[in-house]
């Protein structure tokens, strides 16, 4: 699709005198230490940067096509580390990739009330998307259920244990599992925003993709529906709700059709004063093929493959305070759960993955328009076990706007 | 009755003389069309496209632009401005530069149907006061000179300037690029102009008695 959005661009831009070009970047310098334990798909830090790491974590740019009211294309690039790869400050160059968040050709009426994404867009589920950019995070880390792996498996589907007590390795490469909604993945597709934002407003998408996967697919058989209703109550308080419904698993599955996953999420954010409030609730549930790692392929019945239906449900609240005797600075507390159901395939009372509970801590400062510091601390206790320290995570990240 | 017409008569005399002898500085201003066809950004939201602009006049640039002058030989008496108010509407501050003297107290009024978060970083006027909703007009005093940025925490897109200044003689410049400051002091002074987007202009001008200057100042 890029192929064809990029041309279009840069021919309606040389065709076109009323044309304008907006555009804005910033860098992060991020400095980190994480528990023995840590991983990037557990708590976003990889495993073997778990010492004190200093390193250019992401260069990210905006750029923008402004043809008329109506119309425009709007860009988002990342220069970004790899997430998952041992990376220190100027070394590894090659360790870095380049990402097109979006590219998305807008159009919006006169008074707003209708807006249409086409392109390369964001996962419109749930409220947290807003802070897809970390100049927009009062905790670094995204929420548990857009960023820690479960035992859903890109290969497998549900396999017990799947990177949670066991890295399995197929062909060469380690397996962890799948989030249930990736923070930073980006689908091809159109979203729809019908409504005014301040009052009463709908949103659908539709795209290609996984909702949790890191990578863009573009199977055309992988398919994702969103719809989402938000609606202020007053000036403090906004609800919403979302429903999302696709496929999910990028490999060329004989049995693709019969991974499902559906979600749902209510968030409720609330203003006043100097604080901040913003809580979602998600229920996430897969249907997907059993596989049996003893016999090394699916389980199957005699009416055809075995499907679990897996449940979890997560919630986060963040409160954030910013000071009025210190502008530009901000405090904030964010609890993370992550529950799972009962595991269909045993007989025995188990989850299909484990409990997770997080607290975060974070702080910021915004010292000048372009540059802002921000720090984090988070803990967090898997299975119930105790808080030991080895999946803490600190994180300061430098960022400035150029 | 002879000796109070004579005393008005006097009295009269006075006030004629003295204001004969304050001076006038008018003008025009060109300066370049500000229509750049690549500009700076601050980042949006992801979801922009809900990003509001006032077609306000008062939000335009060739409307912003101030023209003072200070008197290098003494301190005038600065008296407050009164309703000094920057409005937020449709995302937008109106006006985009609000002048005022040094001390005076501008009024944040969100006229808006939701929250906005103002706050300043400029250094000696930093302050932040949290999500107002719409309607109660929020008082700042201000206590320094010069440019003081504001911004929405909510709204990234959002900029404006209070531009406080040492001087009650000031002036907006006009939608047809000419200005008038009137009730002038002999005495030597700096002229500053004031855009948004351009650098500041200075000259150092000096001003006689009763004495009306006009000028044609270009900015480039």
């Amino acid at each position: 699709m890029i192929r064809y959005i990029i041309p279009f661009c840069l021919l309606s831009v040389y065709s076109s005198a009323q044309v304008s070009l907006e555009w804005a970047a910033n860098v992060d310098l991020e400095l980190s230490k994480a528990g023995s334990l840590s991983h990037y798909f557990y708590n976003e830090i990889h495993e073997e940067s778990t010492d004190w790491r200093l390193d250019v974590a992401r260069l990210q740019g905006q750029f923008n096509i402004i043809f008329n009211r109506n119309f425009s294309i709007n860009s988002h690039f990342l220069v970004q580390r790899q997430q998952a790869l041992k990376t220190g400050l100027f070394r590894n160059l090659n360790n870095y990739i380049v990402k097109v968040g979006q590219l998305h050709l807008t159009y919006r009426t006169d008074d707003r009330n209708f807006t249409l994404y086409a392109g390369r867009i964001q996962n419109t589920f749930g409220y947290w998307y807003k802070h897809q950019s970390y100049r927009d995070r009062s905790i670094l880390s995204a929420p548990l259920m857009y960023s820690y792996f479960t035992n859903i498996s890109p290969k497998f589907g549900y396999v017990h244990n799947l990177g949670e007590e066991n890295e399995l390795l197929v062909d060469g490469q380690s397996e962890f599992g799948f989030s249930s909604l990736y923070n930073r993945g980006y689908r091809n597709g159109f979203a729809t925003f019908i409504g005014n934002e301040n009052k009463l407003q709908f949103t659908f998408s539709a795209y290609n993709g996984n909702a949790g996967s890191k990578k863009t697919s573009t199977d055309p058989y992988l398919w994702n529906l969103v719809a989402k209703v938000s609606y202020p109550i007053n000036y403090s308080w906004r609800v919403g709700f979302s429903a999302l419904h696709g496929t999910y698993l990028k490999v060329k599955l004989p049995n693709l059709s019969r991974y499902r996953q559906s979600m749902y999420s209510i968030n409720v954010v609330f203003d006043k004063g100097f604080f901040n409030i913003e809580s979602e609730l998600f229920l996430s549930n897969y249907r997907s093929p059993v596989y049996d790692l003893d016999a090394g392929e699916f389980s199957e019945a005699t009416d055809g493959l075995v499907i679990a239906s897996l449940t979890n449900v997560s919630y986060y609240s963040t409160v954030k305070y910013e000071p009025s005797w210190l502008s530009g600075a901000f405090f904030a507390y964010r609890i993370d759960t992550l529950f799972f159901g009962k595991d269909p395939t045993v007989s025995i009372d188990r989850t299909w993955d484990n409990n997770v509970i997080r607290h975060a801590f974070g702080v910021g400062y915004k010292l000048f328009e372009q540059l802002s510091i921000r720090c984090s601390f988070s803990t967090q206790s898997v299975a119930n076990r105790d808080w030991d320290g080895k999946q803490n995570t600190f994180r300061t990240v430098l960022s400035y706007g150029l | 009755m002879r000796l109070i017409l004579a005393a008005v008569y006097v009295l009269v005399l006075i006030f004629s003389v003295n204001a004969q002898s304050l001076a006038e500085v008018s003008g025009f201003i060109t300066f370049p069309d500000r229509n750049k066809i690549i500009s700076k950004t601050k980042f949006y939201n992801v979801d922009g496209s809900h990003v509001m602009h006032s077609d306000d006049p008062m939000a335009k640039m060739e409307n912003n632009i101030i023209v003072s002058l200070h008197n290098l030989s003494g301190n005038p008496k600065l008296t407050d401005i009164p309703e000094a108010i920057i409005t937020q509407r449709q995302q937008t501050f109106i006006p985009h530069v609000l002048p005022v003297t040094k001390g005076t107290t501008v009024y944040l009024l969100n006229e808006d149907e939701f929250f906005h978060n103002i706050y300043s970083l400029t250094p000696g006027s930093r302050f932040n006061i949290g999500r107002k909703s719409p309607g109660n007009p929020y008082p700042i005093k201000i206590k320094k000179n010069g440019p003081i940025k504001l911004a929405c925490d909510i709204h990234p897109h959002m900029s404006a300037i209070i531009l406080s200044l040492d001087t009650p003689f000031f002036t907006r410049v006009s939608s047809d690029r000419s200005f008038k400051i009137d009730e002038l002091p002999p005495g030597n002074y700096r002229l500053e102009v004031y855009h948004p987007e351009l650098d500041k202009y200075t000259k150092e001008i000096t001003i006689e008695r009763g004495q009306k200057i006009e000028m044609e100042l270009d900015l480039k």
